[in-house]
């Protein structure tokens, strides 16, 4: 397990982290959420001690420079172009081996992994974006490490490499016991991906739980009925306080489960014709829960061509 | 220790620039040494006059050429690490800072030490050439290889750690260079001429330079001197500099 406590980072006066605190569970996919300029990749770089702040993170309760191997223990991918851009993919990862006290061979075997064989002699200061994620992501996995620490890994894939990326995230948190922590803005994706999610705005923690949590506590999640007798429907539930409102020919009533409406229903002698939970999307509940939180906020053209 | 040293190693000798510097380096030696002073002498030197100090004179000399070029490859080993940001990789991979400092000093160091003596064996060598060429043949020298030879390895070291320091604090490639090359040139001259006069031998590049009697600063200060007073100015440095390399983010 991952413990982050009390992780705080500023620069000057403004404050880029503000105490937060989580867990990423080992088995699990951790997704990590937030608008631009959040502080997310703040976040990760202190878990790393990349920068220093204030806060620990404990990797199984022990600091990463506490272990002899840290890359057995954590591989990152922080940002997707770092390497030199005129030494070979290949040399790039020896590098990283020799300092993991890895062996060679390891490198032919990530760059198969990734896909990178073919183009494992050529400079990559040439490679396209989803190219240098795949050397990114082939680093990160150099020493088996137990826990992966991804951000935003999907930046530049193709719809394929998007696919291999979400299979190999959750194969890899799966098979191997291990955690993987990872950003990225394609909430569809994440959705997919993740079982917990973590979620700052401004630097401060908005929620951390599993998915299935946030999602069907959203006020956008909600039950949808079709009946005959609808103005019926309308008096009793208005009796009963429960909100809702019309839509495509319905009703849409938040707070308020599939039983309970059809046993009401059904008491009330008002035949269902559709009955069905409206679950809110990942996206849903991101714009919920982070409304008013982002830093950067763009606005719609007025009088535009 | 070792993985670190054999990681940097790799750093070091798997991109293209620190080939080209080299080659640039013993470009310019075989220029000097075969053409000008072996082949040509017309220099005026010791080295063209055939004397005795013909050797340690030559030595001088290319040790003096070689000294920047090696310094520009520690501030590229260096500044390359913040520009390419692989800095994140160096430290999570090893998350002790001091030990991945430590594993970088040594690095450039030795590898300050073996390019120097490169190409002071090279430049040797050419003028040999030259004078081969020439038909000429020296006179008994004045020529103390371990004392050469020592000289040559510290102010290669130091040349290498001060290119690193300048890297790894201003962790630009551009800002590191301009010091390298301003400070010695004319920073210091100005300084000495103006201010320090003599005692501007006491300066950190003439200091350094003057441990291989190669400064344009001369004064009154001997080999021994100028390599206390280069180690005194590259610890103090390096003191602050690891103290800033703990403290500071790593981009």
């Amino acid at each position: 397990m991952i413990e982050a406590k009390h992780l705080s980072k500023h620069y000057g006066k403004k404050q880029a982290v503000n105490d937060i605190s989580f867990t990423i569970q080992t088995g699990k996919v951790t997704g990590f959420l937030g608008p631009n300029g959040a502080g997310k990749s703040t976040t990760m770089r202190l878990m790393l001690g990349l920068d220093n702040g204030s806060g620990t993170t404990t990797f199984d309760t022990k600091h990463l420079y506490d272990y002899k191997q840290p890359s057995k223990v954590v591989g990152i991918l922080l940002e997707a172009k770092a390497f030199h851009p005129t030494r070979s993919a290949r040399n790039h990862l020896k590098i990283l081996a020799a300092a993991g006290n890895i062996p060679d061979t390891r490198v032919d075997e990530v760059l198969d992994i990734v896909g990178l064989k073919d183009v494992s002699k050529k400079k990559p200061g040439k490679f396209s974006l989803g190219m240098s994620q795949r050397l990114g992501i082939a680093a990160a996995i150099l020493g088996q490490p137990k826990y992966l620490i991804l951000d935003e890994p999907a930046n530049g894939l193709d719809p394929e490499g998007i696919a291999w990326l979400r299979q190999f995230i959750k194969d890899y948190a799966a098979n191997n016991d291990s955690a993987v922590f990872v950003s990225s803005h394609l909430l569809s994706e994440m959705a997919q991906m993740a079982d917990n999610v973590v979620v700052i705005g401004k630097g401060k923690l908005i929620a951390n739980t599993s998915i299935k949590e946030l999602v069907s506590g959203s006020s956008h999640t909600s039950v949808f009925v079709r009946v005959a007798k609808l103005p019926q429907l309308e008096k009793l539930l208005a009796k009963q306080k429960v909100a809702f409102e019309k839509l495509d020919g319905g009703l849409k009533v938040g707070g308020i489960t599939t039983d309970k409406i059809g046993k009401l229903a059904f008491e009330a002698g008002i035949p269902i014709l559709e009955l069905a939970n409206r679950s809110a999307s990942l996206e849903d509940v991101f714009l919920e829960l982070t409304e008013g939180e982002e830093e950067y906020k763009a606005h719609s053209q007025k009088g535009g061509k | 220790m070792l993985p670190i040293l054999k990681s940097e190693f790799r750093k070091l000798l798997t991109i293209r620039s620190t080939y080209v510097i080299a080659f640039i380096t013993l470009a310019l030696i075989f220029l000097m040494c075969f053409y000008f002073e072996g082949y040509k002498g017309n220099t005026g030197t010791a080295a063209s006059k055939l004397t005795g100090n013909a050797l340690q004179e030559l030595v001088g000399q290319a040790a003096g050429i070689g000294a920047l070029f090696v310094s520009i490859i520690a501030v590229l080993f260096m500044a390359h690490e913040y520009r390419y940001n692989t800095i994140m990789y160096t430290l999570t991979i090893n998350a002790r800072r001091t030990k991945v400092l430590l594993g970088k000093l040594i690095t450039i160091t030795i590898f300050g030490v073996l390019f120097g003596l490169a190409v002071v064996l090279f430049g040797i060598a050419s003028y040999y050439l030259g004078l081969q060429f020439r038909d000429a043949t020296l006179p008994a020298q004045n020529f103390d290889a371990l004392t050469q030879f020592g000289r040559v390895a510290a102010y290669y070291a130091g040349y290498a750690l001060v290119g690193m320091l300048l890297a790894t604090l201003l962790r630009a490639v551009v800002g590191a260079i301009a010091v390298l090359l301003l400070l010695p040139t004319t920073i210091e001259p100005l300084l000495g001429n103006l201010l320090l006069k003599d005692n501007a031998a006491y300066l950190p590049f003439a200091a350094l330079d003057n441990i291989m009697e190669a400064s344009v600063i001369k004064g009154n200060i001997s080999t021994g001197t100028a390599l206390l007073v280069s180690a005194a100015y590259v610890t103090v440095g390096w003191l602050i500099t690891w103290y800033l390399f703990l403290r500071r983010d790593a981009n």
